[in-house]
């Protein structure tokens, strides 16, 4: 422990002299006050529902009713199958809906959605179908006609279009970026400069091993993310899912660090790497696209370590019965962090041992 | 008993290619400062890397105080050596102190007080300098002083009076004299010459990689050298020189010139030991 301790202090005041690390901060502070001030809060999203009415209920009403239905409710009737699949298809933002009678008292709707629809959107859609159809035709609907005689079901959301609160969804590709692959440019930085000063090689023969060495440099590369990502996550999040995000958080930074181990043992200095540095942020940020655009999804985005820590933190932030997938992504990278710590470490320790 | 044994040690960095070091075997006695001398990329640095444990053993063996090496050296060798490289090698952004206290830390054995060290190397006024300030002749004394903060019992020394100035380079050879009278033994590599006649008490010349000779510097003087004397006399006005071999009839003629002419000078032209080197391998050490 006292080694342990003595090579972070050194780390520490290195990292600082350095400035990577001061700079590091900084940028996280840079960061939260863009998303705070300059990244509008909410931006809104337009939705959409194809509606194949096969009972009319709901048509004969809404076309009566509301004749400019497709502008003021976004709600598009047609009259099969094939043309509502047309429609969801090229409108993005929206969902298909085809209601059908089943019997007199009964109505089933089937829910066309998109891969991304949120769960508690298609939840309001039932709700709302429920409401109508109680309202328009009593006492059609899902339950038993006595249910209505002691329930009222009404749907309280405004509609399908959705909210986002935009600097929040920013937040996470930040988080990512700023502070996972910061680690892994860290990582080769701090490793690089001791093997260019050759200090690296004045440590070897003390009895003080590697593996501390690199244990040390871990421990503040963590140190400094959490610094960072409480500085980014609090003030835009509060303490919401902070700690579920913070776990992904940790994990993803050990995946990059051990990442910047094995770079830093192919090439003697930060720069030399850097070629190596830049070619994996833009593989590391490419899940980034899909997050903020789910129509890019393709499925190999998943083999790409970042994917798990941006839907780990979106799933921590933004709570939606979505629980498991922030622990499947701490999962995965905890276990991806579990094989490429020693694999690193053990290929970082015989390669430098062959070097005098 | 010898503290250091080394026996046919042979390295080749990639395979197939020229050895580093080829079927190299010496030994070195307890509290002694041998010399390891050579023309740069002979081989110094390879075997001193091998023997500080930096590479590992291709073929050969190497005893440490009658124990054999096997694989990579353990933590006990590592408290025991300290190793001062010819390039400084220190942390630019911490003091000289706390450098030391850093390396000092690293040791699972009683170090030296930092800044006595300090003051033995002459840095003890600017020990809370940052070594990126310090000149390149302080960061060698930096390294320097690193190398012994563990009261290292073997002690590997590259060039360690390179860049300094006389007065410095003396205060580090009485500080390397003062550690071996203490039992230190030391490995010294330098392709300085003069370094090694005056502190070393065996020296290795090595060339491509193989030893050529391997002797006390008096020794090799003795079978290498020619005795001879060199006498600068008055002839007519005008100096001149003759030159008397101090063997076989030598001495005798040598008497008598000296009752015959008006000589002012005698020298004994005892070989240096790059001489000897030259005379050895056809090259200089340079």
């Amino acid at each position: 422990m006292k080694k342990l301790g003595n090579l972070l202090r050194k780390d520490i005041v290195l990292g600082i002299k350095d400035v990577f690390l001061l700079l590091e901060i900084v940028f996280s502070v840079i960061f939260m006050l863009v998303l705070l001030f300059l990244i509008p809060e909410e931006i809104r999203t337009e939705g959409h529902v194809y509606i194949w009415d096969r009972t009319g209920i709901i048509e004969d009403f809404v076309t009566d009713y509301v004749p400019d239905h497709e502008q003021s409710l976004g709600e598009y009737f047609v009259s099969n199958r094939v043309d509502l699949i047309a429609g969801i298809t090229d409108d993005r933002n929206a969902v298909g809906l085809i209601i059908n009678a089943a019997g007199q008292e009964r109505y089933e709707v089937e829910m066309l959605s998109q891969p991304y629809t949120k769960e508690s959107l298609a939840r309001f859609i039932e709700a709302d179908m429920e409401d109508l159809m109680n309202i328009l035709q009593p006492p059609m609907g899902r339950y038993p006609a006595d249910v209505y005689a002691s329930v009222r079901v009404e749907a309280f959301q405004r509609g399908v279009d959705e909210i986002q609160p935009f600097n929040q969804s920013l937040l996470a590709p930040v988080i990512v970026f700023n502070i996972g692959l910061i680690g892994l440019f860290a990582m080769v930085s701090l490793i690089g400069q001791e093997r260019m000063d050759a200090t690296l090689r004045a440590y070897r023969l003390s009895p003080s091993g590697l593996g501390l060495f690199l244990l040390s440099k871990n421990i503040v590369i963590t140190g400094v993310s959490i610094l960072n990502f409480s500085i980014l996550y609090l003030p835009i999040m509060g303490f919401s899912g902070y700690l579920e995000a913070l776990s992904v958080m940790i994990v993803t930074v050990i995946a990059m660090s051990s990442i910047g181990v094995a770079l830093a043992t192919f090439y003697q200095g930060p720069l030399e790497a850097i070629g190596w540095v830049f070619v994996l942020m833009l593989l590391f940020a490419l899940p980034g696209v899909s997050l903020l655009n789910p129509v890019f999804s393709p499925g190999w985005l998943q083999a790409i370590p970042t994917f798990h820590s941006l839907f780990g933190l979106d799933a921590a932030m933004f709570p939606d019965n979505n629980a498991d997938l922030i622990w499947r992504s701490v999962g995965i990278l905890a276990l991806l962090s579990a094989v490429l710590v020693p694999l690193t470490g053990v290929l970082f320790t015989s390669r430098i041992q062959k070097e005098a | 008993m010898s503290m250091i044994d080394v026996s046919n040690l042979s390295y080749t960095y990639k395979k197939g290619t020229v050895k580093a070091v080829n079927d190299v075997s010496f030994q070195i006695g307890k509290g002694e400062i041998f010399g390891f001398l050579g023309p740069s990329g002979a081989g110094k640095s390879t075997t001193q890397a091998i023997l500080a444990g930096l590479l590992s053993i291709q073929s050969g063996t190497i005893s440490i105080d009658g124990n054999r090496r096997s694989g990579s050296p353990g933590k006990d060798f590592f408290n025991r050596i300290g190793m001062g490289f010819e390039i400084p090698n220190v942390y630019k952004k911490l003091s000289g102190l706390d450098n030391l206290k850093f390396h000092a830390q690293l040791y699972d054995r009683e170090t030296m007080d930092p800044m006595e060290v300090l003051e033995m190397v002459g840095l003890a006024e600017d020990a809370d300098k940052k070594a990126g300030q310090y000149s390149k002749g302080m960061k060698q004394r930096l390294g320097f002083a690193r190398s012994m903060i563990n009261n290292p019992d073997i002690w590997f020394l590259d060039e360690p009076t390179m860049g300094l100035d006389p007065t410095t380079a003396n205060s580090i050879k009485s500080i390397i004299r003062r550690r071996q009278a203490e039992g230190t033994t030391i490995f010294l590599t330098t392709h300085n010459m003069f370094v090694a006649d005056e502190l070393c008490d065996q020296v290795a010349f090595i060339v491509d990689g193989a030893l050529v000779a391997v002797d006390s510097p008096k020794n090799l003087k003795l079978k290498f050298g020619k005795p001879v004397a060199r006498v600068e006399y008055l002839d007519g006005g005008e100096m001149k020189e003759h030159e008397f071999s101090m063997e076989g009839q030598g001495k005798a003629e040598l008497q008598q010139f000296i009752g015959a002419h008006d000589v002012k000078t005698i020298h004994s032209l005892e070989p240096s030991l790059e001489d000897i080197f030259i005379k050895l391998t056809g090259r200089g050490l340079e």
